[in-house]
């Protein structure tokens, strides 16, 4: 599957070559010329990483980093032109998972994307067990446990678990909800609802744990409370 | 053969891009030189020194860091700093990249 980067740039020339670059490598490239745009672009398409520049305009790359953080965990790589030190600090702690500096090398920038995204699928697919507060799902043996108490979960439901307990700090669209659990799907997009309702339901009758928060408009981060 | 055009080449379709747009990046680059109110002139020569400088123009990169610098100098009045050194530089770069490559010279 071939991974998505979305740039965030205001500099029309460097985004450009930036895009060409990536393409050239083999990336599905979104780009959007200031925050806000692509703070939207990041909800709309969930991107596999962010390349972010730090000197945006009136919504600063630090601040979208921030944005983008709070509902996920995508890997960001920051472009910027301040060498020094201490900006770098507080792009590691804004929440940067590479910094390149400007002027840069298109090929070094290519290189540093994939070696994140390599490093983040191995990750992926070494990782089967997840717990977060209270709730426990095994993707390899397909169990699920809510404080202690084994959760009877139809596929659907323990699909729709995994995909939010894999991703414990991401809003999940609706779209991507449907693409990964039912594949392609031309029906009622309600079909998440009715299906995470009664995955809510089932989680707190076993625990009382609350899953499956919904963000109105986007879809659903799991928010175990 | 421009001095600017010696630095390490990306690779095949990336290298070309670069090529092919160091003329237009340097047109705007000198234009926001000469244009830019000097309250701004700190951010556009910050952020055109790291552009020139992707796009393999090192000399030109170098002039504007320069200015950047001088610019940002603590007690420095924008108003009072020449940018006319770093446009003539750009400028230069501008027309030794036309030369070589058969087109116009700059004004």
């Amino acid at each position: 599957m071939t991974d998505t980067v979305l740039v965030i740039d205001d500099d029309d020339d460097l985004r450009e070559l930036v895009g060409v670059a990536l393409n050239e490598s083999g990336y599905r490239v979104l780009s959007a010329p200031d925050g806000p745009a692509g703070v939207a672009a990041y909800h709309a398409h969930q991107p596999d990483l962010v390349v972010l520049d730090i000197g945006l305009g009136a919504m600063d790359g630090l601040e979208v980093c921030r944005q983008l953080r709070a509902t996920g965990n995508t890997p960001i790589v920051f472009l910027t032109s301040r060498a020094e030190e201490v900006d770098q600090l507080v792009g590691f702690a804004a929440g940067a998972d590479d910094y390149v500096t400007k002027p840069f090398s298109p090929r070094l920038l290519v290189a540093r994307v994939g070696t994140i995204l390599r490093r983040g699928s191995a990750e992926q697919e070494e990782k089967t067990h997840f717990e977060v507060g209270g709730l426990v799902v095994d993707t390899s043996s397909r169990t699920a446990s809510a404080e202690g108490v084994e959760l009877d979960l139809t596929r659907t439901e323990f699909d729709l678990l995994a995909m939010l307990i894999e991703n414990p700090r991401r809003v999940i669209t609706r779209d991507a909800l449907l693409e990964r659990v039912w594949g392609s799907w031309y029906g009622d997009d309600h079909v998440v609802e009715v299906h995470m309702s009664r995955l809510r339901g089932k989680v707190k009758a076993a625990s009382g744990l609350r899953v499956g928060v919904a963000v109105r408009g986007v879809g659903y981060k799991l928010g175990v409370e | 053969m421009s001095s600017e055009a010696t630095a390490p080449a990306e690779s095949g379709g990336v290298q070309d891009f670069i090529l092919e747009r160091q003329v237009g990046v340097l047109e705007r680059a000198i234009e926001t030189l000469r244009t830019c109110p000097d309250d701004e002139l700190v951010a556009q020569t910050h952020r055109l020194s790291g552009t020139l400088g992707t796009y393999q123009l090192t000399e030109a990169s170098r002039a504007v860091r320069d200015l950047y610098d001088a610019v940002r100098a603590e007690g420095t009045d924008p108003s009072d700093t020449p940018r006319d050194g770093a446009i003539a530089v750009l400028v230069r770069s501008l027309d030794e990249i036309r030369e070589s490559t058969g087109g116009t010279s700059h004004p």
